[in-house]
């Protein structure tokens, strides 16, 4: 899932000045169960900033509403009527979803409550952790499953660095190394030999690199 | 043991301080509440393992948001109490409303809102 934290108050208010009538709206997917900016983060929030609406004059009016998927027209619908009767929307949704909701009502201002962090998973409770990095050409099946992409902080392909402690990261001591985790796996698994082969520099073409990504399938469009 | 503490609070049951949620709290205060004090059993005896410290966590992360927010944190406090220490609990409740005193009323109350108690230390028993 996408996962994000919520920006601070002072940074939503800073954002939110000058306007009055403010429509918090957040999301029931990824950001709801990594707990950023689904009903209850909603609530939260609009809480705070009523408060510090009060404390510092600011006569903000906020209304509350969650849809189930900012990302997603079909949902984005939803909101409609509530867009339209605020100033401005504050989306807790993902990067993905504040954009999603300003294309689609081109004539009001989105902002963004979250910050959206990485793709992860809930690693126990109230810990999330980066497991992928997007990169667009997956080399996990290289790996035992385990990315050196995201989980090496040096994006080692031909690790080990030789840095970690006690199967401690160098860079980030409080996390495991990646690479002591890709040895174990790929030796529970029977599959050491993998580590064997030189693996050629990564094409990072399908990354960041070459701007804005998008996938066709022709099959499904109409 | 016939002790007593002030009448200008209210006391809110909840099976458990782990029942309790940011929300409860920061709705308290949007409504005017001048402070919340949440009494949880001592940490290590909450009958559903961790309830109380779940509440105190809760607790400390409200408070932050309070404080972002620009309301004085010192309004929402958690104790650590026993359920048959009614000395320690009127101790708590008292210094708990002489910071809320200090403080003063809740900057956030609105002025059609329903008056408060009237401040005055009104008998009362509770049973140890």
């Amino acid at each position: 899932m996408i996962v994000a934290e919520r920006k601070t108050i002072p940074e939503l208010v800073d954002i939110l000045e000058g306007h009055k009538k403010i429509l918090v709206l957040g999301c029931g997917t990824c950001v709801t169960v990594c707990l950023a900016g689904g009903e209850r983060e909603v609530s939260i929030i609009s809480s705070a900033l009523r408060i510090a609406s009060r404390a510092k004059n600011l006569s903000f009016e906020i209304e509350e509403l969650t849809i189930e998927r900012q990302c997603d027209n079909v949902f984005i619908e939803e909101a409609a009527k509530a867009v339209e009767r605020n100033d401005v929307v504050l989306s807790l949704g993902c990067g993905a979803g504040v954009q999603a909701i300003a294309e689609r009502y081109p004539a009001k201002p989105v902002y963004a409550g979250l910050n959206t962090s990485f793709i992860g998973i809930l690693e126990e409770r109230g810990i999330w952790a980066e497991k992928c990095a997007a990169c667009g050409a997956c080399v996990l099946d290289q790996y035992g499953g385990i990315c050196p992409v995201t989980r090496c902080a040096k994006h080692m392909l031909n690790g080990p660095c030789g840095g970690s402690r006690e199967d401690r990261c160098e860079v980030r001591p409080d996390r495991p190394c990646g690479w002591q985790l890709i040895y174990q796996r790929l030796k529970s698994i029977g599959q050491l030999d993998r580590l064997k082969r030189i693996v050629p520099p990564k094409n990072w073409a399908p990354s960041l690199g070459g701007g804005c990504r998008v996938i066709v399938r022709e099959d499904h469009r109409i | 043991m016939r002790l007593q503490y002030p009448t200008n609070i209210r006391i809110i049951r909840t099976p458990c301080t782990g029942k309790l949620e940011v929300e409860y709290f920061m709705k308290a205060f949007e409504n005017g509440a001048d402070g919340v004090l949440v009494a949880g059993c001592e940490e290590g005896s909450c009958h559903f393992i961790e309830g109380n410290l779940m509440a105190k966590r809760r607790v400390n992360y409200t408070r932050q948001i309070l404080s972002e927010a620009g309301f004085e944190m010192e309004r929402l406090r958690m104790i650590n109490i026993g359920a048959a220490d009614a000395r320690h609990f009127v101790e708590h409740i008292k210094n708990m409303i002489e910071t809320i005193r200090s403080l003063g009323p809740n900057p956030l109350h609105q002025a059609d809102a329903s008056p408060s108690v009237p401040d005055a230390m009104i008998e009362q028993e509770i049973q140890p």
